[in-house]
């Protein structure tokens, strides 16, 4: 396989899937939710939605017309409608099962990836931006702030993070933006390291001495004469950022902290299912396969771009 | 070698500090004290004023800071709020399991990875080697919590075979020594080997490439050349030098082990530091999650001052330089 065929499997898994989440749910309506008869259904289940008169739902895998009038059966439990009272049937195919409440699964795993997902993108971007003022203020701030600063490095790298983040968890109430900026401020430190050394290796090149000769400002420097240059190494280093911090993510909301818990996350999908998990597999098995599907094409993009920019064998 | 070790010691006594002084603010400014998670109806508001007061709760921060950081200093840890006893006999209760787990892990984790590494650069770019590097891949990408769900409803749930969690059965107090010794390996098998699973994918795809680096190398030509057979070449002339790398990425790596292990103690309810820090933190317990976190911290970075002594010891090169 060429390094351009994996890229492109790779891409085409992540983008695929990060399409399917940002646009899924507004294509796929889904059953309404039937906590009632709905609960639990197992994959692959085809259920019919009854709409009644007053409007409310009744959703269950089996529906029969006998002389009491229609009988839904589901999840242990039945229940007789009077067909007068029917104003809608819908059939529905439940590819990916229900959850306890009645949910769709694929729905709930789709709207869940594009929360997962945007968190992960948003804290990715604060880590660069971090990453990248603390790697270039390391590199051309002097042997002081050098110092200073990657010793800050070190310690965030030598901490158990996820501690914190346990502590955070318990401590604060969820939140998506304390999510973003827990992980964003804990996930720079491998940004300022490439950064650092991108810039260290920069600052010789003649066509930066012909800026500063020139009387061009540092910031100026930093703008239009290292962070273009950085932009290769960075995005190279990012793709395989990005999946670790799906899985930090995940795993910060699959421990509760994150998002409320009415918000479905990947994470948080698979903490429900395993609660579930004796009666329904498929809640936790999903998700699951949704992050590590996602990681996986990352791992694939940043192993084939860092062999692109590294051509040895 | 002992002034290297010094060295780091003078870095790494700080970086502790640091740490610790984060988490005493993240606890502080997080709302809500000891006091006020009491829940009880003749507590009126008055005696819970005094119950903050006969905690020192009402003091300025900074008083309680220097306070603690001072008694912590000469090793004291003070009282924990929650169990009304010392942090220490806390801590003490929390760590073995803890170390247990993280350490089965860690070995499971080491002794795949290299076994799988060897094995897999034997033939560079052979059946065995593309297996090996799709299943790291794959095992790369999954959540540990997530394999571990798996392995729940694969060994304990479905088979059967295996416990579903906890460290010890219910009715392990009847049991002979060697019954609860026996319990508790079968209780540990799923969370270290979920654990130790997504390491050695790690391990495993790093010293493959370290190893096919060190194939490569001029002396492992030289040591063709003498005749010598090929896995004499392997295990002795390129593991060498292919563990370097190996071993600062396991000092690196000594966070995620520690951190990992709190999250499969929460999926299997191991009864470790990571559910002690839950609690804790729950119980705005402040004298114990300090203690927790200094304990963690130091543990960390004691693993890393190892790492880096090893790596001295395997590289005469670094002795030199630093």
């Amino acid at each position: 396989m060429t390094t351009a065929t994996r890229i492109r499997i790779g891409a085409v898994a992540v983008a695929g899937l990060a399409a399917a989440c940002i646009l899924g749910p507004l294509a796929v309506p889904g059953p309404p939710a039937d906590p009632v008869l709905g609960a639990l259904q197992p994959p692959l289940t085809t259920v019919t939605a009854l709409e009644l008169d007053d409007g409310t739902v009744v959703v269950a895998p089996r529906v029969e017309a006998t002389r009491d009038g229609l009988v839904a059966t589901g999840a242990g439990r039945r229940r007789i409608v009077d067909p007068a009272r029917v104003t809608a049937t819908t059939r529905h195919r439940l590819c990916l099962g229900s959850d306890r409440f009645g949910r769709d699964v694929l729905r709930e795993l789709l709207v869940g990836g594009r929360i997962s997902l945007a968190i992960a993108a948003f804290s990715l971007v604060l880590a660069v931006v971090i990453g990248g003022a603390v790697g270039i203020a390391a590199a051309t701030g002097g042997r002081v702030v050098d110092a200073v600063l990657m010793r800050c490095v070190d310690a965030f790298l030598a901490f158990p993070l996820l501690f914190l983040m346990i502590l955070a968890a318990a401590l604060l109430r969820p939140d998506p933006l304390l999510l973003v900026v827990l992980l964003g401020c804990t996930s720079w430190m491998g940004v300022a390291r490439l950064v650092r050394g991108q810039v260290l290796s920069l600052r010789s090149r003649p066509f930066v001495a012909a800026a500063r000769v020139s009387g061009s400002r540092w910031h100026r420097i930093a703008i239009w004469h290292y962070a273009p240059n950085l932009v290769g190494p960075v995005s190279q280093d990012t793709a395989l950022r990005m999946g670790d911090l799906v899985l930090a993510e995940a795993t910060l909301s699959y421990l509760g902290l994150g998002v409320p818990p009415s918000v479905p996350t990947w994470g948080s999908m698979v903490a429900q299912g395993h609660r579930a998990l004796p009666d329904g597999w498929w809640l936790a098995v999903f998700p699951g396969a949704a992050i590590a599907l996602v990681v996986i094409g990352l791992a694939v993009i940043g192993d084939s771009l860092q062999r692109l920019g590294d051509p040895e064998p | 070698m002992a002034r290297i070790a010094i060295r780091r010691l003078a870095t790494l006594v700080p970086l502790v500090w640091l740490v610790v002084t984060l988490t005493f603010l993240v606890v502080k400014l997080a709302p809500g004290s000891y006091a006020d998670t009491l829940d009880h109806p003749r507590l009126t508001p008055e005696a819970r004023e005094a119950l903050r007061a006969s905690y020192g709760l009402d003091r300025p921060l900074g008083e309680q800071y220097l306070r603690w950081l001072s008694a912590a200093a000469t090793g004291d840890l003070g009282g924990s709020y929650l169990y009304k006893e010392p942090v220490s006999r806390v801590i003490g209760r929390a760590l073995p399991p803890t170390v247990l787990l993280a350490g089965t892990a860690l070995l499971l984790d080491l002794v795949l990875g290299l076994l799988l590494a060897m094995t897999a650069a034997r033939r560079p770019y052979g059946w065995v080697d593309r297996l090996t590097g799709v299943l790291g891949l794959g095992i790369y990408g999954m959540p540990s919590f997530w394999i571990a769900g798996l392995l729940v409803l694969v060994f304990a749930l479905g088979l059967g075979w295996l416990p579903v969690s906890h460290m010890h059965s219910v009715d392990a107090g009847q049991l002979s020594a060697q019954g609860r010794l026996l319990d508790l390996l079968r209780h540990l098998v799923l969370p270290a080997a979920s654990l130790g699973l997504v390491g050695a994918a790690a391990t495993a795809r790093l010293l493959r490439s370290t190893l096919l680096e060190a194939r490569a190398s001029r002396f492992v030509l030289a040591a063709r050349a003498r005749g010598l057979s090929r896995s004499r070449i392997l295990w002795v002339h390129s593991l060498r030098p292919a563990l370097l790398p190996a071993i600062t990425a396991l000092g690196l790596s000594l966070p995620m082990v520690v951190s990992g292990s709190v999250v499969i103690e929460s999926v299997f309810s191991w009864p470790g530091m990571g559910m002690a820090l839950w609690r804790a933190a729950e119980a705005r317990d402040v004298p114990l999650v300090m203690g927790l976190t200094l304990v963690g911290a130091a543990a960390v970075i004691v693993g890393n001052l190892v790492a880096d002594l090893l790596y001295a010891v395997a590289d005469p090169r670094a002795r030199e330089e630093r």
